[in-house]
């Protein structure tokens, strides 16, 4: 458990309520539960490599390597490094605001609108998915459904509903790991109930006193012709980040 | 800190893995990972890539089949020795066979064929530098020196802020060639800044100088440019010599949403041995629920004429690239989407609703293998001859490129 977790059990154990439960999760509102999640996800900056690995229904493979850096929620720096057609290719995102930059052709160029539906480089996630950034407590109102297991962890079902009105999901149900305050399962909803994604996190590490997850699936329900998981092959976090990587300057110049 | 605080900005934490971008503007120490606290500066390194293509191109135009088939060799660097300096160089051999003495008088209409009587446009095998530049951060002003992008604008197809380098109008993503200029960029912001650029021809009164500005505020990207070119004006079909004109240009872009709906506009006012004129082009993008894109922009062109008849002039400026229509209004519409797995379809049509004419370019991309494109494009003209896009006939392109 991490020493967040830690102190919050034991001021639960402390009251009467607790003993009546197998886990301090129990205890918790489900807005509770959500910021003890963003608390466990939450970094001041990070740097990575990580592989986006699409299968394709008839077999075909693409694997898409890539660097990427963040700093606090809205700022993120991407690098494709491989496969040499995709080499060179990068990313701004600020805020809600996002950018290519296309090496061949010297140019950045923003992803706006209906544009942020794509796929992001043909994968199942699309650029809205990485240029959104709601607040889960402040978005969302959550009703704890049920307890679960997921790959052998305790975990609580939360429904959320969304607060305001141009989210992506307006509904979504996710699995919490109440030990780790890690989500391992989401169902990502349109308004209509109709289910338009799953993603299964897995792979859950340590890394300083929080947990993280290096493996997520990501299934579009309805682009059946492909599945996409990400998997981060190595993660620093509290990493010192130039400020400059964060500007159309760096995306149009590089590495 | 409060945890509250500190969620204020939460987001999916699935998407971390992805962009590793983690939620949260600000942290506690005690969530600081101190096993990995060293700098995740860039560090020096070189990378080399490139693609070897080869491309099949046929076409039919007024009872006459030609052909054109050409290898493509490019070669990209990218260095960088230490921080603040950096090196970009790409190198390119191009090879064509077939048809490669091309009549202008097939590229015209009839009416003016015999004003270029037999002259030709020759296509000959390329050996270029396509670009080649230095870039020095000294102080936070960005200088680059050498052959280097200037491509600007918002416009997907329509760009009347783009100077120097003519868009291939029917397959207007595909890489451009950079222009030797002398730049400076002082960052103002990280969506902020001010760029000037010289770009020599001739002696120092003829060189191009441009300033430009750009900004983001309330959601949209916006910029203006200011630009001072020498130009040619338009050839003549008895081929006189004539001195470079001032252009002066005055312009700017902007781009962002509207109600969901990216829109982007650019304009130029122009100003040209006595020629006034403006550009102006609206353009918006909507995607289907089953990831078609769908992308519709409007161009004005003052300097162009409601209807045919064009003029002479008109027509070997656009030939020369110096002309993006002939037409006042045109228009560019197009659809794109996925299909089975691999595979991507697409149909793009430009319009002169001025004259009736049309040019559709279905297109088809299947990516069959990774680092392998083999992409096959179409062209088939509408309009009778003597319209903008009426005479091209139909024809296409087969093209395979394996990237390294």
């Amino acid at each position: 458990m991490t020493d967040v977790t830690r102190r919050l059990s034991r001021s639960a154990a402390a009251a009467s309520l607790v003993l009546l439960a197998p886990c301090a999760a129990v205890a918790q509102t489900p807005a509770e539960l959500l910021r003890r999640v963003d608390a466990n996800m939450t970094i001041t900056t990070a740097h990575a490599r990580a592989e986006m690995v699409i299968r394709y229904r008839g077999g075909d493979v693409r694997t898409l390597r890539y660097e990427s850096w963040a700093r606090g929620t809205d700022e993120a720096f991407l690098e494709f490094t491989a496969p040499a057609r995709d080499a060179g290719s990068r990313f701004l995102r600020l805020g809600d605001a996002m950018w290519i930059f296309l090496p061949r052709v010297g140019k950045s160029v923003r992803i706006q609108g209906h544009m942020l539906r794509q796929g992001f480089m043909g994968s199942d996630f699309s650029y809205g998915d990485a240029s959104e950034n709601p607040s889960m407590v402040n978005d969302y109102d959550a009703v704890i459904e049920r307890r679960d297991t997921v790959d052998g962890r305790p975990t609580m079902v939360l429904t959320l509903t969304a607060r305001r009105a141009n989210l992506s999901y307006p509904r979504r149900r996710t699995w919490v790991d109440v030990e780790r305050w890690v989500p391992l399962r989401e169902e990502l909803f349109a308004g209509s109930g109709r289910l338009l994604k799953t993603v299964a996190l897995s792979d859950v590490r340590r890394l300083g006193d929080r947990w993280y997850p290096f493996r997520m699936e990501l299934d579009d329900a309805l682009q059946t012709e492909t599945t996409t998981t990400f998997r981060v092959l190595e993660m620093r976090l509290g990493v010192a980040v130039p400020p400059e990587v964060f500007t159309l300057r760096y995306l149009e110049g590089g590495r | 800190m409060t945890i509250a605080r500190l969620v204020r900005r939460a987001g999916q934490a699935w998407v971390l893995v992805v962009l590793a971008a983690a939620p949260l503007a600000a942290q506690a120490p005690d969530h600081a990972d101190s096993a990995a606290s060293d700098s995740a500066a860039p560090a020096v390194r070189t990378r080399v890539t490139g693609y070897l293509e080869h491309q099949f191109n046929a076409s039919r135009s007024r009872g006459r089949w030609t052909q054109l088939d050409h290898d493509r060799l490019r070669a990209d660097l990218v260095a960088r020795a230490g921080r603040g300096v950096r090196l970009e160089a790409a190198a390119v051999w191009q090879l064509y066979r077939g048809d490669t003495r091309i009549p202008l008088r097939s590229q015209l209409p009839a009416a003016l064929g015999s004003l270029v009587d037999t002259a030709s446009l020759v296509i000959e095998d390329r050996h270029f530098v396509n670009h080649a530049y230095l870039v020095l951060s000294p102080g936070g002003v960005e200088i680059t020196a050498g052959k280097q992008y200037l491509t600007w604008g918002a416009a997907w197809v329509f760009n009347p802020t783009e100077l120097f380098r003519p868009k291939d109008l029917f397959e207007p993503t595909y890489e451009r060639e950079g222009v030797g200029a002398l730049s400076a960029r002082l960052p103002l912001g990280a969506l902020s800044d001010v760029l000037v650029a010289y770009v020599p021809d001739g002696p120092f009164r003829t060189s191009g100088k441009v300033a430009r500005a750009r900004h983001h505020v309330a959601g949209f990207d916006v910029s203006a440019l200011a630009a001072a070119v020498y130009e040619q004006p338009a050839a003549t079909p008895a081929g006189a010599a004539s001195t470079p004109s001032r252009r002066l240009v005055l312009g700017g872009d902007l781009s962002g949403e509207v109600l969901g709906l990216g829109v982007w506009a650019e304009g130029t006012w122009n100003d040209f041995a006595g020629d006034r004129w403006a550009e102006a082009t609206l353009g918006g993008n909507y995607t289907l629920p089953d990831r078609t894109l769908l992308l519709v922009e409007g161009y004005f062109n003052g300097r162009g004429r409601p209807g045919d008849p064009y003029p002479a002039a008109a027509w070997l400026a656009r030939l020369a690239g110096e002309r993006r229509s002939l037409g006042r209004f045109v228009a560019y519409v197009a659809a794109n989407r996925p299909v089975r797995e691999v595979w991507r379809l697409g149909v793009g049509a430009l319009v002169n609703p001025g004259d009736g004419s049309a040019a559709l370019v279905p297109s088809v991309a299947w990516e069959f293998a990774e680092n392998v494109e083999l992409i096959a494009n179409g062209l088939v003209s509408i309009g009778a001859d003597g319209t903008e896009y009426g005479r091209g006939g139909v024809g296409g392109f087969v093209r395979g490129r394996v990237y390294f």
